[in-house]
């Protein structure tokens, strides 16, 4: 209940008006969920989870996509020569964090429909499911199946993970506020902002720069929210695992956004049909998938052209996997080397960043054309290039000599605990370029 | 998460089925780096209590507040000028009162100081990105320990500071490539130089399409010198009189197009004295400093194009956006060689609300604004540049169409 309460706090905090929607989303999730877990027949249960899937994604679209896909849809209507629209569009505005809440509500009632719920679904517990504060904003998305039993027992007061949870929050913040913001302050915004007047190296380092920045201010949140959830007693899912080491674009979705990959693999692609049905329907699955996906991310072509464009390299990947002719196995051979893998998938993830972090279509072109421009440059400052490559590495921070840091550290005494934490974070405060950005996924 | 030999944790989705796994690399990939499937191997560090939790958590709470009273306060001062600000302030300078005299206040400004050192030798120093006039204004007021300086400090242009804090976010974009991460200008006479200079209204997608809509002609160089949530109402936060003259002087422009206000709907403090949003005290006090902006932006004989305020989302903040307009609007008319450029009618529905999808010159819908219902969208930025872009080259004629 007070969790509750501080989870409507925080969001109100950002803003108060949507509480409403917040609050009718969830309670229409614990409604259809407890309905499902009620009703035996078959036709009842699909109909009322069509009708909960359909009023929360409804809710979605109204509130995120309405005014994107009506202009898309009257330009259209313009071009074919029919034109009665209006001089003007409805204004609604955006729900911080709306993304999330409805995956989690669509979670909840599908779970329910699968059976995978085994207490009773509680309205109040799917009140705080869906407003979880750490998560509320920015993810990680949680499963219902695997966080409402967390509520339904409250946390164990003699066993919280503190010494993971400030490793967390302390890595995190390292991540976002230093390492990401330099990179996005000196050289991804500037080079992106103005992109006509760069050489073919500064695009190219502002690429790399970006798959730095957009890796370490989004891990660095999921971290921070992993952290503080940690604090008090529940366990929020990982969200990444070491993306840039991925060997093939589908290993990458299994190490980026996890929470996200996964809850599109199980809400989406599997009631597709998944892989089951052909290769036909496997990669139109998959195109479908990734382009949702995308959209997710934002009402704007550059996402759609993002998600395309890794249903493209998902599709491609599996027809080379399992082709059969001798080049290909010969390519295969080499490629299946780890490092060459791993870097061709770097690059095939950079160039989606550029579809990613572009403000356009056209502004997507100007950075193509940038990186055709081969001139010389002045070197970049080294703060910076020192930064990039920090944040490039944060992901191989070695699990085993974590874990002995974080025991060698549990076991000083607990006032020097807290007080080399607040000075890590007294370091991090410091050390930080003035004015700290907003966290780039605040914005989905 | 695929590796079979340790089971998957409790929250994650069911493994994938065999048939699902292509031969490849990952289950290698992750047993070498995966933290899951390490941390089965690796020793567990202990759990706590909820008591110790909060020992620890108290403690780094008391020696973080002590460490970072100083930056508690001058967050404080920066907040909107409220009741809750003067609290908030009054009980951190208490706090940082108590602080001082101990000593607690010294690793903070080592460690910047520390930070800005490595920054130098990192190369980073002397790069205008860095010049953070923002930071500059805010910590060395902290650090000589000086009051909060007077809001209706002389701010002609006679009265402002050579060497004061340097400049905002300087980024130049000069044609040739590199510059903007370099830094380090040349400025050709033969070539003009347009500075873009304000908060976040210019920083972002409008200032890029400035940028675009100038980058074919190699004899145009434009200059961006932005921070973002700065204003003319809080020259104790950001003092945009005291970045000017240098910048003046550096960059020598010939156009200057200013785009400032939209965070300034807000109380006045002067001195202990709070005034309130469009009272009289407070038009008085806000004209006068729209005025001296204009004429110290004027001093060098550039023409100056002042952006107005477009309609926002917000009802209210819609409203002191107009009132905030006329008084630009009036100033403009008193200030030789400045213009003020509406933007009520060109980024707005028919009848003069805000929009954030409006037909552009192409009679198609596109996006004008951000979600936030304050900001451009890039194709409402690209729309806004076109005018501007016109008024650069002096083609009149759109820009006076425009307008009426």
């Amino acid at each position: 209940m007070l969790l509750l309460l501080a989870s409507y706090g925080f969001y109100a905090f950002w803003n108060w008006r949507f509480l409403p929607v917040l609050v009718g989303l969830s309670l229409l999730a614990a409604g259809v969920g407890r309905g499902l877990q009620l009703i035996d027949a078959a036709p009842a249960r699909k109909t009322l989870l069509a009708f909960g899937v359909i009023a929360s994604l409804s809710t979605l679209v109204v509130f995120k996509y309405l005014g994107f896909l009506a202009s898309a849809a009257l330009n259209v209507l313009e071009l074919t020569g029919l034109h009665s629209s209006p001089a003007r569009l409805p204004e609604i505005a955006l729900p911080v964090g709306i993304s999330f809440f409805v995956f989690h509500a669509i979670s909840l009632m599908v779970d329910a429909f699968r059976g995978r719920l085994t207490a009773p679904v509680k309205a109040l517990d799917a009140l705080l499911y869906v407003a979880f504060f750490p998560q509320l904003i920015a993810g990680p998305i949680l499963r219902a199946e695997s966080f409402l039993p967390q509520l339904a027992k409250p946390p164990d007061p003699e066993s919280i993970d503190a010494s993971r949870a400030l490793e967390l929050i302390a890595t995190g913040l390292v991540k976002k506020v230093l390492i990401a913001n330099v990179i996005a302050s000196r050289l991804v915004d500037p080079v992106f902002d103005s992109i006509g007047n760069h050489s073919g190296l500064e695009a190219l380092l502002a690429v790399y720069g970006y798959a730095a920045q957009i890796y370490c201010d989004f891990s660095g949140y999921s971290d921070i929210a992993v952290g503080s959830a940690l604090l008090l007693g529940y366990r929020l899912p990982e969200n990444f695992n070491a993306p840039y080491l991925a060997t093939n674009p589908r290993d990458f979705w299994r190490r980026w956004h996890i929470s996200l990959s996964t809850w599109l693999r199980d809400y989406l692609f599997i009631p597709l049909g998944g892989s089951r049905r052909g290769e036909g329907r496997i990669a139109a699955n998959l195109a479908i998938t990734m382009v949702l996906g995308g959209l997710w991310h934002g009402a704007a072509w550059t996402f759609v052209l993002w998600g395309a464009f890794h249903a493209a390299g998902l599709i491609l990947h599996r027809l080379w996997s399992d082709s059969e002719a001798a080049v290909a196995r010969h390519l295969r051979a080499f490629c299946g080397r780890e490092w060459v893998g791993r870097f061709l998938t770097f690059h095939f993830v950079c160039i989606g960043w550029i579809f990613f972090r572009s403000s356009s279509i056209d502004a997507v072109w100007e950075l193509f054309k940038a990186l055709g421009r081969w001139k010389t440059t002045p070197p970049l400052s080294a703060a910076v290039m020192v930064a990039l490559c920090l944040g490039l590495l944060t992901q191989l921070l070695p699990a085993v000599q974590r874990a002995t840091v974080r025991r060698k550290f549990s076991r000083l005494p607990l006032l020097i605990q807290g007080f080399a934490f607040a000075a890590v974070v007294f370091l991090i405060e410091a050390l930080a370029p003035e004015g700290v950005a907003p966290f780039i996924y605040f914005q989905f | 998460m695929l590796d079979e030999r340790s089971p998957p944790a409790d929250w994650m989705a069911p493994p994938l089925s065999r048939a699902e796994l292509v031969e490849d690399s990952i289950a290698v990939a992750i047993a070498r780096y995966a933290s899951t499937a390490q941390s089965a191997k690796v020793e567990r560090s202990r759990l706590y209590s909820l008591p110790e939790v909060t020992v620890l958590l108290g403690a780094a709470a008391i020696l973080l507040l002590a460490l970072e009273s100083e930056a508690l306060a001058s967050w404080a001062r920066r907040m909107e000028v409220s009741p809750i600000q003067s609290a908030a302030g009054a009980a951190l300078r208490a706090i940082q009162m108590v602080i001082e005299p101990i000593g607690l206040t010294r690793p903070r400004r080592v460690a910047i100081k520390l930070g800005n050192r490595v920054a130098h030798l990192l190369g980073a120093g002397d790069d205008p990105l860095l010049a953070d006039g923002w930071r500059n204004a805010s910590r060395s007021a902290a650090l000589e320990g000086n009051p909060l300086p007077d809001s209706e400090h002389q701010s002609g242009p006679e009265a402002t500071v050579a060497g004061g804090p340097s400049a905002a976010q300087v980024v130049s974009d000069a044609a040739e490539a590199g510059k903007a991460l370099d830094g380090k200008q040349t400025p050709s006479p033969a070539r003009r130089t347009v500075l873009l200079l304000g908060d976040s209204m210019i920083a972002g997608s409008l200032g890029s399409a400035i940028a675009t809509g100038l980058s074919g002609d190699p004899n145009q160089r434009l200059v961006r010198a932005v921070q973002t949530a700065t204003g003319l109402n809080r020259p104790d936060v950001f003092d945009w009189m005291k970045v000017i003259p240098s910048l003046l002087e550096r960059e020598n422009p010939q156009l200057i197009v200013c785009s400032l206000g939209a965070n300034d709907a807000t109380d006045i403090r002067n001195g202990d004295r709070v005034l309130e949003f469009a009272q009289a005290g407070w038009r008085t006090a806000y004209n006068k400093r729209v005025v001296a902006m204009m004429r110290l932006l004027a001093t060098q004989q550039a023409r100056v194009l002042w952006l107005g305020l477009p309609p926002m989302r917000d009802r209210s903040f819609s409203e002191r956006a107009r009132y905030l307009n006329g008084i630009f609007a009036r100033a403009a008319k008193e200030v030789p060689k400045v213009e003020y450029f509406d933007l009520e009618m060109l980024v707005s529905a028919p009848n003069g609300e805000y929009a954030t999808f409006m037909r552009n010159q192409e009679g198609r819908f596109a996006r004008m604004r951000m979600d936030d219902g304050v900001h451009y969208a890039p194709s409402g930025a690209r729309w806004i540049a076109r005018w501007v872009v016109d008024w650069i080259y002096e083609r009149r004629s759109r820009l006076s169409d425009a307008r009426q």
